[in-house]
This record gives structure tokens, C-alpha cells and sequence, in this order.
């Protein structure tokens, strides 16, 4: 069950924080705004941090040290990207 | 968007490297006080770690550092290059850029607002055709004010 998801880049303050406000816009369209969702820097991905990491493709691996799911993104900016990664990763549960 | 500095607004035809890229996109905010002489090369090595996160959007880069990177005052700077700046040494393909939208926070917070601009604008396609083709740097400023 996802509850929470984290986006997270290199700084945590800007790449991650356009993830977060997109992620937010594709949660509450595909209606599920009930998902908590922070932004922060790749120091805080650890165990237990949440369920559901997002960040751009480079740092995937980085994510999938710390378990739970990940989403990759190629576009931080498109929000068709981030819709279908999203909705794809909660059709699964 | 109320913070950018005409005088933070720069075209240039090219880059020698992403490196050189990154450097001369941060100059305008280290001449302005805005950031430390560390600040560009914290990007580079953040970059170097890390990969190239900071190709945000193709054709876009937002090289940024963190705050205690060297970041001394909230500001953003916009340089762009007319030949496209190739992120090279990396696994991923399209790490490239012309527009870098350079960002200096000197806290978490006081540089959302302004993201959340430059985020709608790089969502507009029409917009952002218009930003790849200014034929100036007075045209380009006027693009993101």
C-alpha cells in the first residue's frame, strides 16, 4: 500500500520539488490525493522513507538500495511522463 | 516572474563542455554577490556523483547546488547557449541542454515560488519554442517576466 512518496534529487530543492508539484497534480487526477507526497535530497532515501520514490532515471539505483518502488523519470517537467508512471505503479498494488 | 535581473540574462553560441556551461550559467549570480566563487563548481561535483539530474526537461538544465554549497542570497540567473550543450561521460543519452536556468537558494523555501514559474513555463511548448529562439537577450528576459 503506498502512503507516501518521496521525490528526490541530487540538492533536494530543485528538481525534487518540481517532481513534488507534479506528482501532486497526477495524484489528485488520477484521484488519489489521499498519498502523501515530500521532496528532499537523495541523503534522506533510506529504508523505511517512504513508499514510493521518485527521481530522474540516474538516480534510480540510488532508490532501489533503500526498497520500496521507484519511478524513473526522463521529463521531471511532463506531467503525461509522471500520470502514467503513477498510475501504473498504483494499478499494481 | 519578479526576481530575475535583466543584467542575469545572457546568450552565448556555445560551450566548450558542460563544465564550461555550468561556470559561465553561474557567473551572473556570483558577479551579482548571490552565490560564492564555490557555488559552480558544488553543481559540478553534485553532477559528477550524482549524474546529470539537473537535465530537467529536454533542452533544459537547472544547475543548482545546495544552500551551504555557497549559496548566499535567493536568485536565479537564465543563459542560453544556441548549440546545445551535450552532458557527455554519462549513462543517459539525453542529458542535453540549451536553456539553463540557473538557481541560487539560501534556504529550502525561499526559491519555490519561483520554481513553480519556470515549471509552467517549461510546460509550455509554445513558450519555451519562443525562449530557444530569442533573437536577444532583452527578448529572452521579456519571455520569462
Amino acid at each position: 500500500m503506498i502512503k507516501k512518496v518521496m521525490c528526490f534529487c541530487g540538492s533536494g530543492l530543485g528538481t525534487s520539488f518540481v517532481m513534488e508539484m507534479n506528482a501532486k497534480k497526477a495524484l489528485k487526477k488520477l484521484g488519489r490525493d489521499d498519498i502523501e507526497v515530500v521532496h528532499s535530497t537523495i541523503d534522506d532515501v533510506m529504508e523505511g522513507a517512504a513508499d514510493l520514490y521518485i527521481c530522474s532515471q540516474d538516480l534510480v539505483k540510488n532508490a532501489e538500495k533503500a526498497g520500496g518502488k521507484v519511478i524513473g523519470l526522463l521529463n521531471m517537467v511532463n506531467m503525461k511522463e509522471m500520470t502514467e508512471k503513477l498510475e501504473k505503479v498504483l494499478a499494481e498494488e | 516572474m519578479e526576481l530575475l535581473q535583466r543584467e542575469n540574462v545572457r546568450i552565448f553560441e556555445k560551450a566548450a563542455d558542460w563544465k564550461d556551461a555550468v561556470r559561465r550559467s553561474v557567473l551572473p549570480l556570483e558577479k551579482g554577490g548571490y552565490v560564492t566563487p564555490d557555488y559552480k563548481e558544488g553543481v559540478i561535483t553534485n553532477v559528477e556523483q550524482l549524474g546529470p539530474y539537473i537535465c530537467l526537461a529536454p533542452h533544459v538544465a537547472l544547475p543548482h547546488a545546495r544552500p551551504e554549497q555557497g549559496a548566499l542570497k535567493t536568485q536565479i540567473a537564465v543563459t542560453l547557449f544556441r548549440e546545445e550543450v551535450d552532458f557527455d561521460g554519462f549513462d543517459r543519452d539525453d542529458a542535453k541542454a540549451n536553456l539553463f536556468v540557473t538557481l541560487a537558494a539560501s534556504d529550502n523555501n525561499s526559491h519555490l515560488d519561483v520554481l513553480m514559474e519556470i515549471s509552467e513555463i517549461l510546460q509550455d511548448d509554445d513558450k519555451m519554442e519562443q525562449i530557444l529562439q530569442a533573437a536577444n537577450e532583452d527578448e529572452l528576459y521579456t519571455l520569462f517576466v
